[in-house]
């Protein structure tokens, strides 16, 4: 992989399935890394398991791959309990433990290409892994508001950034719902409301904590939009793009609140809001409703920032119900100038289905779109170059069920 | 000439009198079938100067007696009554023969003879019962085991009278039968599986007494029933006789009930490892005009606080290690008691008779699925009423028989599951729950009530047109409705309904119509049938957390189906027969619309189907006056189609219709008396279930793979000794059992799981020993002897080594 080394930076950041976006800082430079550095098998496919609710196959290769795959046969494929998608830092790779005891695994991949669990740490629901440094990461799950910190070399907990004061009075359940790292800061998006799943409070909630003392410096409330962040591990609702600004997806009340036409009603208050560079709150000037401004029934769950500076997403063709919102191939790609809020459908990419698609990432130049698709027989990825526009398939699961994750690894 | 007598005797004798054929009639067990069958069929064709006698051996209720030995007294020249009760004796020149006739738990009966050249003697016996004693119902038992095991259906019969004094429960004698697998989670009360020929779960259907045991509650449950609650089981590999009148997909288990003559109170007390007891109490009374009532009741309660291999996680570091810990919720509790009036042999019925009765459960949920998470409140409770009616009677001539039966059942179950702690497996709790409340269901806890009330009918006609030919029509109705409350689970979005108040109703209607012939001086068996299978079934689809309007959806089906079986008596020691069956599952009620707990609705579920064959061949030899044995191979091959199975999506788990598999498997069952004091037996079973189709393309790799979590070889072993008579009426019987399972996988290849993905081999042993003192026994047993590591479905573990005692007192009034 002969890119310069910015390049292989925004890969990285903006091929992760969770939000992730590696903050490389250069203290503690005499420590090892979690695992030894691998450059012979970079690339990393996530994918689910037919059948599973969430478990898949996790298999690594030594190039781009293309053709028809078949991730059931590779001799380094290990089967995984979620697959939710994939946090990369350095070699290793941070994924979510679901049966039974939920957690956070580490996964290091040798340099014969063989993966191996290296730690776990057990945790609630729906965890959420935010790495910084090759000693500190931060996790959340939904059984517990504090965000908690550990160690990724050793995988052991550490302590945990006390979030009492960012409670709001009378909501009886807070959840950390996503975060992002810019400039020594960890931003965590959460939720307030009075009961598991039910209507949430028409607002966004934004922690601002300092990575360096762990302490909660600010709450930020924006209101207007709802839930920033994601149920989902694989989705990718915060970017930073060139200029350093932060977009997040406000995924809005995901039950349509109360009187609101369910899930796609208008009063879901689904947003994408921004975070200018060298800011800690909103940015007010900036505020998009993304789905309903492109005539889309669909919410805005996951973004893609490309290092030419477009950024991608996937909206709904028609208002559909569960399970047919999930199962049914409805979604088209769409291609995005988040700072001038206008967007337009990628044409030659078929319809893929719903949430459970993995996130995009760029390789070679390329971006790469995950289809999943009964209708044509289709499971993989699609390519459109971003010199010559062309789309094409880059490689086709014929096993192994749909991607979840596709990630290159530093 | 023909003559024909009908003699009737009475004195005792409870030895059991068998000969020893000529030798055209040895057989190797290892013998090649073709083989067999030409070196026999000799012996199946006479001579003119031939003498024959023949007739029909009956009980005192016209049932064919099998396994009747005739004999010429003093000298080794007899036969036995083949399945229909028949017999046949060949001599080879005239005179005046003394023939004794007897059967195992009969009278032995003696009749004189004269024939002359070329007679043709018809002389039909009817036996009398010996007086039973507890020592004897074995022996009652067994000529009934064989009548059946003999028939043409792939079928065991399993003879629970001298097992009544153990302590296994029905679901542990069951899992010594060929090509049966039990599998029971964990201990006492915990889900129990049945595994028969490869299919299991709902493909297998219950009955008692030829009715679907569904309105009883499932405190009558395998695991639950004490063995002295039934006179035998019959367990279905194949056909179902139309008789049984039910869907099923190639699988079925009859529990037979108790037929007591005579008054009597039967009481048992078992006390086991764990806080475990388990009592029963049965009496049947009758008197002179032959009114009679009985009872069946039982108990069962443990505390299932056995030790298990689990992890605990560090609070600071949150990382797991291993521990061993005692569980600590999972008492549990059921009872269930049924009383039954009625008359018998009346002047205006064959049978009348009432019956009521209760079942309920008491059951704490110790873990999630696959044991990785522990819990301490959550709990299930099931209460149930039931009620039935039965009238049977026969015409003059015993050609038409019409029976009918209706059923009413009522349960309630209920789900408490509101905890707002985590446990861990020391009891302790870990932390407070945050974003989820409860502990079963993920984020949501959980008040669901709800109650099925069920209400089945079946009506049987049995005509016979001549003596080797019958007609047997059945129908069977049955029609369950549901309807519950959640006060805190989910609401429809637009205007909060609580969807388990909508009502969710299945109804079935199954007739049969079969015909039963004999051929070839009824060595030959020939029965075929039809089904008729329809069902309705209305409900709405609650799973579905998101829907903001709904209607009810209403689904209904009418299919048949068909069977056919032929049985051939090559001789009184060789029988070989086939069998096939077009069948189809109809999806039972909580498959349709979920268990309001794991499992969500799919109201527009339909019915599995099957092409069912079965072949068959069983050798009996006589090796001494007390030394019995028989071999039995069975085979079948099996189709299933449109299966139903759970599957899950990010949001539901619910069960579908799609896969289809292909199954073929073989079981050999060898019993052998080593001596007259010491018998053996074994069994062993092969089955290979694959993939045929797979009901996504994307597991289109999975084709032609065993479906897991099916056990593909098992086998069973048995050693029994009785002793003589110690003293006045005290006898001494020592049992071991050994089972054992191959590994197998636990998900199709490279499922994800936590868990290694199969279950381990197992090799159990029971060992115990039973001292009868006249009516009293006393049965002291250890089970899971070596403390073997025992783990089933989801890699649950079983209790270790257990200790059992269990005293019986039976009174004959």
């Amino acid at each position: 992989m002969n890119l310069k080394r910015k390049g292989l930076v925004q890969l990285v950041l903006f091929t992760v399935t969770l939000i992730t976006f590696i903050h490389c800082e250069d203290d503690d430079g005499d420590i090892a890394g979690p695992s030894e550095p691998n450059a012979s098998f970079p690339y990393v496919l996530m994918t689910q398991t037919p059948g599973e609710q969430i478990g898949g196959y996790l298999t690594a290769f030594d190039s781009l791959p293309s053709g028809d795959i078949d991730p059931t046969i590779r001799f380094n494929t290990e089967t995984v309990t979620s697959s939710q998608g994939m946090v990369t830092y350095s070699s290793s790779i941070y994924a979510r433990d679901f049966e039974g005891n939920d957690g956070v695994l580490r996964y290091d991949i040798a340099e014969d290409g063989f993966i191996s669990m290296q730690g776990f740490i057990d945790g609630g629901q729906r965890m959420k892994v935010h790495v910084v440094s090759e000693t500190k990461g931060y996790y959340a799950d939904l059984e517990q508001f504090n965000i908690q910190i550990f160690n990724p070399q050793t995988m052991e907990r550490t302590g945990e950034v006390d979030m009492e004061s960012a409670r709001q009075g009378g909501q009886d359940v807070q959840q950390v719902l996503y975060m992002i790292s810019r400039d020594g800061k960890l931003f965590a998006g959460f939720t307030a409301g009075p009961a598991a799943f039910s209507t949430f409070r028409d607002s966004a909630f934004l922690a601002v904590i300092d990575i360096e003392t762990d302490e909660l410096e600010a709450v930020r409330i924006k209101d207007g939009a709802s839930f920033l962040g994601d149920f989902w591990i694989r989705t990718n609702p915060f970017v930073i793009d060139q200029n350093n600004d932060i977009y997040m997806t406000a995924l809005g009340d995901p039950f349509g609140g109360e009187n609101n036409g369910g899930l796609n009603g208008e009063g879901r208050l689904s947003k994408v809001l921004r975070i200018r560079s060298g800011e800690t709150d909103f940015d007010a000037t900036y505020e998009w409703d993304i789905a309903n401004e492109l005539g889309r029934p669909s919410i805005m769950r996951s973004l893609f920032i490309a290092s030419n500076g477009s950024a991608y997403t996937c909206l709904l063709t028609e208002d559909l119900q569960t399970p047919e919102l999930f199962s049914q191939p409805a979604y088209h790609f769409f291609e995005l100038d988040l700072a001038n809020q206008t967007g337009q459908q990628i044409t030659g990419l078929p319809l893929t289905a719903g949430f459970g698609t993995a996130t995009l990432l760029e390789i070679d130049n390329r971006v790469l779109f995950p289809i999943v698709n009964e209708d044509i027989e289709f499971n993989g990825y699609y390519f459109k170059d971003l010199g010559t526009q062309q789309t094409g398939v880059q490689f086709k699961l014929s096993a192994g069920g749909r991607p979840r994750s596709f990630v290159v690894l530093d | 000439m023909k003559i024909v007598n009908t003699i009737s005797f009475k004195f005792s004798n409870r030895k059991i009198s068998t000969f020893n054929r000529s030798k055209p009639y040895i057989l190797s067990f290892a013998g090649n079938l073709f083989t067999i069958i030409l070196h026999l069929m000799p012996s199946l064709l006479f001579s003119q100067s031939d003498v024959t006698i023949e007739g029909k051996i009956t009980d005192e209720q016209a049932e064919p007696i099998i396994g009747a030995t005739v004999r010429l007294s003093g000298q080794n020249i007899g036969t036995i009554s083949n399945i229909e009760g028949y017999y046949r004796l060949v001599l080879k020149r005239p005179g005046v023969y003394k023939i004794n006739v007897s059967s195992i738990g009969f009278e032995t009966k003696t009749f004189f003879t004269n024939v002359k050249s070329g007679d043709f003697i018809r002389e039909d016996i009817i036996l009398i019962p010996s007086v039973s004693s507890l020592n004897e119902v074995i022996v009652r038992g067994k000529s009934e085991k064989l009548t059946l095991e003999a028939g043409s259906l792939s079928l065991e019969a399993i003879e629970l009278g001298s097992l009544k004094v153990e302590s296994s429960d029905v679901a542990a004698i069951l899992n010594r039968t060929a090509g049966v697998n039990i599998r029971q989670s964990a201990g006492l009360g915990s889900p129990v599986r049945i595994n028969i020929n490869g299919l299991q779960g709902k493909a297998i259907t219950f009955f008692r007494d030829d009715t679907p045991t569904d309105y009883l509650g499932n405190g009558f449950n395998i695991a639950l029933l004490p063995a002295n609650s039934l006179e035998r089981i019959d367990v279905y590999k194949g056909v179902l006789p139309i008789s049984l009148g039910a869907d099923a997909l190639g699988g079925a288990l009859n529990f037979v009930s108790k037929r007591n003559r005579e008054n009597t109170i039967e009481l048992s007390h078992e006390v086991a490892s764990y806080q475990t007891h388990r009592s029963s109490a049965n009496v049947h009374l009758k008197d002179e005009q032959n009114h009679f009532i009985e009872l069946l009741s039982f108990f069962n309660y443990s505390e299932n606080n056995y030790p298990v291999d689990v992890q605990i996680r560090d609070p600071e570091t949150r990382n797991l290690r291993d521990i061993t810990a005692d569980r600590f919720h999972d008492t549990f509790l059921s009872a269930f008691g049924e009383i039954k009036w009625g008359v018998r042999n009346g002047k205006w019925a064959e049978e009348f008779s009432v019956s009521g009765g209760f079942s309920l459960i008491r059951d704490d949920i110790q873990h999630s699925l696959q044991m990785l998470q522990a819990f301490g409140r959550a709990r299930q409770q099931e209460d149930g009423l039931f009620g039935s009616v039965k009238y049977m009677e026969s015409s003059k001539d015993h050609r038409l028989n019409v029976s009918v039966f209706g059923a009413l059942g009522r349960h309630t179950t209920m789900t408490r599951d509101t905890a707002l702690q985590v446990f861990n497996w020391l009891g302790e709790v870990e932390r407070k729950q945050g974003f989820t409340r409860g502990e079963v269901n993920n984020g949501n806890i959980s008040l669901a009530e709800f109650t099925v009330t069920e209400l089945a009918g079946r009506a049987t006609v049995n005509y016979r047109l001549a003596d080797d030919h019958q007609f047997i029509f059945n129908n069977v109705i049955t029609r369950k409705r549901r309807k519950g409350n959640d006060p805190v689970g989910p609401r429809v979005t637009s205007d909060q309904l609580d969807p388990l108040t909508v009502p969710a109703s299945l109804l079935t209607n199954i007739s049969g119509l079969e015909w039963k012939s004999f051929w070839l001086n009824r060595n030959l068996l020939f029965r075929t049938g039809i089904k008729n299978y329809y069902f309705k079934n209305s409900g709405i689809d609650f799973g579905d957390v998101f829907i903001s309007t709904f209607d009810p959806i209403k689904n209904s089906g009418n299919l048949f189906g068909a069977n056919a079986a032929i049985k051939y008596i090559v001789n009184p020691f060789l029988l070989i027969k086939g069998s096939y069956e077009y069948a189809t599952r109809i999806p039972e009620e909580d498959e349709i619309y979920g268990d309001g707990l794991f499992l969500q609705s799919n109201p527009e579920l339909t019915p599995e189907r099957s092409h069912n064959l079965n072949i068959g061949i069983r050798i009996d030899k006589t090796f001494s006056s007390h030394q019995l044995g028989y071999l039995e191979l069975n085979a079948f091959a099996r189709q299933q189609r449109n299966l139903i199975f759970v599957q899950s999506d990010a949001f539901s788990v619910r069960n579908v219709n799609g896969a289809e598999a292909n199954a073929y498997g073989a079981e050999l069952d060898l019993y052998y008396d080593i001596t007259d004091r010491l018998t053996f037996n074994g069994n062993v079973t092969f089955q290979d279930i694959r993939l045929a189709t797979a009901s996504q393309f994307t597991q289109e790799y999975l084709v032609g793979e065993r479906i897991p979590d099916i056990p593909y070889f098992f086998f069973n072993t048995g050693l029994r000794y009785r002793s003589k008579e110690l003293w006045e009426d005290t006898f001494l019987t020592g049992f071991i059992y050994q089972n054992y399972v191959e590994e197998y996988f636990l998900f199709f290849r490279g499922s994800p799981t936590a868990l290694p993905p199969v279950i381990p081999s197992r090799n159990i042993v029971r060992l115990g020993v039973t001292t009868t003192i006249k009516n009293w026994s006393i049965t002291t047993e250890s089970n899971n002897v070596f403390d073997a590591k025992v783990f089933e479905n989801y890699r649950e573990q079983r209790p270790g080594r257990t200790w059992h005692l269990k005293v019986n007192y039976q009174m004959n009034l």
